[in-house]
């Protein structure tokens, strides 16, 4: 027992750095933000009870309701997407072919580009009348749009620039892949397994909790999605991709409304904590853990 | 083990050296920190000054500092109850760090600083005041004005510049020149350079706020508005957004006006320092912006930099000392002078306009004193009105809203949000 106390101590003097930081940098402004959303507050003054005014006034406001359709489409474009590209690129890079790694080092590399170059070298590649992918659809006799001028292709544009980092996801999935037992394979190929039955019936069940832990980051990452949007339309056009985060962002730091800024944050929490829940639920029985 | 004992040496020597730099003349002065929100040519007027200030006496040392985004982190500055001791703001931040006590009120210290109203033009003492209390100084100002290319208009048989609205958009359709699906050279734009798309409302007798109320909707504002949407009517928005897309950022050498793409474009005082930088063989000029049938004359919009003192500054004398000495007319010009601005006084010797690098500053002066000359509404919540303005402004340019439409939704939006502010305001010190 007293070893086991020991112990303890010691680990928790190991890790208390982390500790330290997590309590620092972010359990203390995770509690601030909610004290926060219960106060007219701007920073510059001494915050102000008010109650639940802020999360009422959220609920007739127009853009707020807006913001969450519009990153609703945008999760919903972009996360069957990137993991249906991820997962395909995984599996080709896990053929044996010749210079397996130089393919597979190309196709990681984008992902390491920080967001701020990605969001403006995509900004030129997507202009209306420079845009080498206009030039390239005009080889093929197609007026391309003003991609991120239009109402019509600007979330559209926004999702095809997020697929540039879809290297990191590939990783985990090469990894799943690689993991995946020989011995399985080899039983179905007895069997007269053909490829598809493979896929369907080994590699799937086998990469399944990477495929989950993929897709609740993916929600996650996509529900705060900010960055990209923010250099590359500002927002624009019409608000057409004026998302949650964006709009949390203005609120806090242009707007001077931290309160309302903090019942943003404290109702993204809460969506992002439902939606993993219910993820978590509806593929339960579709994940595959070895030790089961 | 020699190597790393040099580079410990080393390191040691460069530590040490760092600290002699802390002992420079300065040391025995009373530092006050100076944040500048401009960079290039626009800061080095700045600095000019501050060294002239530094070696003009031994008292104070001005310790400048540029900083980007600058609004946002004085703010952050002052809540941390740590900001400079002055800070150079866009006008239009006046109120809204006002409303919230974040700058100091300068109404007392008038006399020290040895400046009075009637010195400076009227519209600049307005832009650097809240609700009849003087925030800070103006330095550098500017007006906005109809920049035109002389070498397209003669080459379209124009001899003068348009005197009305109607005469522009004739002058932009004869001026434009139209390719497969594209333009060669554009007349003119309403979305260029797109940074006061609030701005129309004035050449047609409107404006956003009464001084009482919101007036987004009132008639004039929907008369400007069904003039910008006209224009992406004649001539295709997806053609324009095609042609506009292209523009490089203004201060690149790919700015359309500046090759000779566009014939016409809203532009300020500083216009003439980048064409001469970039396009020295441009040949242009400059008038007022004609308004809806000319009725109403010299209409602009007046911006300037305004000095301030932030709330909890720890040298506010000393502040005000080096305020007094940027106020003096000759280090006001030489800011405008070199920033290709004009000075905020009221009196300005002659030579001033000979000797300034933009050949039109004595227009954009003249515009500044006109009746006309706007400023951006006196709202604590100005922010989140041009955010709407600005969605309005692209709604009705891709045609997803008619004019009435958009600015009625603007009107409701604002309205509540407006009313929300007034509310609280009044609760406030109950609450408190």
């Amino acid at each position: 027992m007293k070893k086991n106390t020991e112990n303890l101590f010691k680990g928790l003097i190991f890790i208390s750095p982390w500790i330290i930081g997590f309590a620092v940098f972010q359990l203390y402004p995770i509690y601030k933000s909610v004290y926060y959303s219960f106060c007219q507050y701007d920073v510059l003054n001494p915050p102000v009870f008010i109650g639940l005014q802020n999360y009422t006034n959220l609920f007739r406001d127009e853009i707020f309701l807006k913001s969450i359709i519009r990153t609703g489409i945008y999760t919903f474009m972009a996360i069957p997407l990137s993991m249906i590209v991820s997962l395909f690129f995984a599996i080709l890079l896990n053929q044996k072919i010749f210079g397996r790694g130089i393919f597979r080092t190309i196709y990681f590399l984008p992902s390491l580009v920080p967001m701020v170059a990605l969001a403006i070298l995509w900004k030129w590649m997507f202009n209306g009348e420079h845009g080498i992918l206009n030039y390239f659809l005009s080889l093929l006799g197609i007026q391309g749009p003003n991609w991120l001028g239009s109402t019509m292709w600007a979330t559209p544009s926004i999702v095809l620039t997020g697929l540039w980092g879809v290297g990191g996801s590939i990783v985990i999935y090469l990894a799943a892949l690689q993991d995946v037992p020989r011995s399985l394979y080899e039983a179905a190929e007895i069997d007269g397994a053909g490829w598809f039955s493979k896929a369907r019936h080994i590699t799937i069940p086998m990469i399944s909790p990477v495929i989950y832990f993929n897709l609740i980051l993916g929600i996650i990452g996509c529900l705060q999605v900010f960055a990209v949007p923010y250099i590359m339309t500002a927002g624009g056009p019409a608000r057409s991709t004026y998302y949650y985060t964006m709009y949390l962002f203005d609120n806090a730091f242009s707007f001077l409304k931290m309160g309302y800024a903090g019942a943003m944050a404290v109702l993204l929490f809460i969506i992002i904590l439902a939606i993993t829940f219910i993820v978590t639920k509806m593929t339960a029985k579709r994940v595959y853990y070895a030790e089961k | 083990m020699k190597h790393i004992f040099c580079t410990f040496l080393l390191i040691i020597c460069g530590v040490s050296g760092c600290d002699k730099s802390l002992d420079l003349p300065h040391k025995d002065r009373i530092v006050i920190n100076y944040w500048e929100m401009w960079t290039g040519f626009e800061l080095q007027a700045a600095k000019d000054l501050v060294d002239k200030f530094n070696n003009s006496q031994d008292e104070i040392f001005v310790n400048l500092l540029s900083v980007s985004e600058l609004e946002r982190k004085l703010l952050i500055a002052i809540a941390g109850n740590d900001p400079p001791d002055l800070a150079n703001l866009q006008d239009s931040a006046i109120p809204k760090f006002g409303d919230k006590n974040a700058i100091e009120q300068i109404d007392d210290f008038l006399p020290l600083l040895g400046v009075s109203r009637q010195d400076y033009i009227d519209i600049f003492w307005e832009l650097s005041s809240y609700e009849n209390k003087l925030y800070g100084l103006p330095i550098a100002s500017t007006t906005i004005a109809l920049h035109y290319n002389q070498e397209l208009f003669s080459s379209a048989g124009f001899q003068t510049p348009p005197l009305t609205l109607e005469q522009l958009d004739e002058y932009a359709k004869k001026l434009t020149i139209k390719t497969d699906g594209g333009f060669e050279t554009l007349g003119f734009v309403p979305t260029q350079p797109g940074w006061w798309n609030y701005g129309w409302v004035w050449w047609f007798g409107g404006d956003w706020f009464d001084g009482k109320n919101i007036t987004a909707n009132r008639p004039e504002n929907v008369q400007a508005f069904q003039w910008v949407q006209s224009y992406a009517k004649i001539y295709g928005a997806r053609s324009l957004q095609n042609f506009t897309s292209g523009f490089g950022a203004f201060s690149w050498s790919d700015d359309r006006f500046m090759t000779g793409k566009l014939a016409m474009v809203l532009q300020g005082t500083w216009m003439s320092r980048f064409i001469s930088e970039m396009a020295p063989q441009l040949n242009w000029s400059a008038e007022a912006f004609p308004s809806s049938g000319g009725k109403l004359k010299d209409v602009t919009l007046a911006e300037c930099n305004v000095l301030v003192i932030p709330r909890g500054a720890k040298h506010k004398s000393q502040a005000l000392e080096f305020m007094r000495f940027i106020q003096q007319p000759e280090n006001l010009r030489h800011i405008a002078l070199n920033q290709n601005k004009f000075v905020p006084l009221t009196n300005i010797d002659e030579d001033f306009y000979s000797s300034h690098p933009n050949k039109e500053i004595k227009l954009f002066t003249r515009l500044s004193k006109s009746p006309n000359a706007h400023c951006v509404p006196r709202l604590p919540i100005w922010q989140e009105y041009v955010h709407e303005i600005d969605n309005a402004f692209q709604s009705v340019w891709l045609e997803k809203k008619t004019p009435q439409q958009a600015l009625d939704d603007v009107q409701k939006r604002i309205e509540i949000k407006w009313k929300d502010y007034l509310d609280i305001k009044k609760k406030l010190p109950k609450l408190r």
